[in-house]
């Protein structure tokens, strides 16, 4: 993918001695949500931590923007210019709004410029009325939000997903899809999510990678890869009717 | 004088009221060991803390041939007897010994060596079981934020400040009570040398028991003073 933002060629990871990724491609074009779904153990976060630059690479390089991972760009600069998501909210002691100003603060950016960014961020995820509050005192949903909000308000040129909703009761879930949808397509970035649930995926991403032990079995839009699934261990992973079925013509 | 009799426990009190008075009335000498005890108790925990936190880090989140093993020694740390500790390091102190070009022997310093190593062990592990405790992506997640090197060890040592004051504590109360090793390296030289410790077992067999026991009560006071903090620092914990 020449216009390509984020670009991974032949990435592999291996741990303790086992290659756990195959070489990989990946690309993901500015504005483009790219989803990453399989069985449990395919290895879904492992490329994306590979892929964020939070998993030493056994094989393979990273782009963003043309520059090379460890090369033209030193990691630390890589990771200021993306942001992640983690299934655990992952967040520090403190207030919400400590947490959300974080990755700012630890960027240098003075304190005004700080607040404004955070207020609209709080707003934009409804948690403005959270500000003040002492993380250990909000509830999973809140808790996401906060984390969410905290990795939006970097402005990322790559955002890092990795089952960000899995620990939420089904309505929080829905509701927070819905709005992250909504946020996403405001923004220009590149969106890579690890997803285990495909109405998720469809709501998310305009394209889809399917894995399965360490390698990507097939690539296409959600709908795509249920309707006319390649392979018969794809149509078993998207539990697809058409298991049985040719590859559609079309 | 038998051991229930009222002569007995009278003297027994008599010194336990003259302890008080030490103490309060302010006595110099009682008052110099108390400072010279926290002294070199302190600062042995601090430089202990200086070395011991980093190389918990280290431990912690490197993978390296060995590791395990460093691990196993530091464990064996937690009960290293402080009259071998103090062995050692009288030998490699002696004035043809390795070390002896430093002359420490008989010196608050030699005192804090021998407590830094008492020490470092006990808060390398509680260090590494801190961060071993915390949610592994943890780390991961600080990264993502942008965090150098420096930062991200800033953050992570904030998430563990309890634990890291409880490391402090336990290094600190392990070596403010020890005597073999003080006495050995130190010599228990007034003015000096002469710590809490070593004066209750100079004073307790020179008959006087009154110093003894101040001597004592300050040092009840120190660990109840650590227990208390600790129980309140773990009460008001928390996510804050």
């Amino acid at each position: 993918m020449s216009n390509a933002l984020l670009q991974a060629s032949a990435i592999s990871v291996r741990r303790d001695k086992r290659i756990t990724l195959q070489p990989i491609d990946f690309a993901a074009r500015a504005g483009e949500t790219v989803g990453i779904y399989g069985p449990n153990g395919a290895g879904k976060s492992t490329l994306l931590l590979a892929l964020a630059g939070l998993l030493p690479l056994a094989s393979g390089t990273i782009a963003l923007a043309g520059q090379v991972l460890g090369r033209e760009l030193a990691p630390l600069a890589y990771h200021r210019r993306i942001a992640a998501v983690f299934q655990q909210p992952l967040l520090l002691r403190g207030t919400v709004a400590h947490n959300v100003e974080l990755g700012l603060t630890l960027r240098g950016i003075g304190r005004e410029e700080r607040r404004a960014r955070v207020v609209p961020a709080l707003q934009q995820f409804s948690i403005s009325h959270l500000a003040d509050r002492s993380v250990g005192t909000l509830s999973g949903g809140e808790a996401q939000r906060t984390s969410l909000a905290r990795a939006l308000v970097l402005n990322p040129e790559v955002l890092f997903l990795d089952e960000p909703f899995a620990a939420l009761d089904q309505p929080t879930r829905r509701r927070l899809v819905q709005e992250l949808a909504g946020v996403l397509r405001t923004k220009h970035m590149a969106t890579v999510v690890v997803t285990h649930d495909l109405m998720e995926a469809s709501i998310l991403c305009d394209r889809c990678l399917i894995l399965d032990s360490g390698a990507v079995l097939q690539e296409g839009s959600p709908k795509e890869v249920v309707r006319r699934p390649q392979t018969a261990r794809v149509a078993e992973i998207v539990g697809s009717e058409y298991i049985a079925e040719a590859p559609d013509p079309l | 004088m038998g051991v229930g009799s009222w002569d007995y426990w009278a003297e027994i009190g008599q010194g336990f009221i003259d302890a008080v008075l030490l103490l309060v009335t302010g006595d110099p000498e009682t008052w110099g060991i108390i400072r010279q005890s926290l002294y070199i108790s302190v600062s042995a925990t601090v430089v202990s803390m200086m070395f011991g936190v980093p190389a918990g880090f280290w431990i912690a989140y490197s993978r390296f041939r060995g590791r395990g093993l460093l691990l196993a020694i530091c464990n064996t740390g937690f009960g290293l007897p402080p009259v071998v500790v103090g062995l050692v390091l009288s030998i490699l102190l002696l004035r043809h010994g390795p070390l002896g070009y430093l002359n420490l022997r008989f010196t608050p310093y030699a005192m804090m060596v021998g407590q830094f190593v008492l020490s470092l062990p006990i808060i390398v592990n509680l260090t590494v079981v801190a961060l071993q405790q915390l949610d592994p992506k943890l780390r991961l997640q600080i990264k993502a934020l942008g965090a150098s090197r420096w930062q991200t060890v800033w953050l992570l040592s904030r998430e563990i400040r309890l634990p890291l004051l409880v490391a402090y504590m336990a290094g600190f109360g392990a070596v403010v009570s020890e005597v073999g090793a003080s006495q050995m390296l130190g010599g228990n030289l007034p003015g000096s040398t002469r710590v809490l410790t070593t004066a209750i077992v100079m004073e307790t067999g020179m008959g006087h028991y009154d110093r003894a026991m101040a001597y004592g009560i300050v040092l009840l006071l120190l660990v109840a003073l650590v227990v208390g903090l600790l129980t309140w620092l773990q009460q008001s914990g928390g996510h804050k």
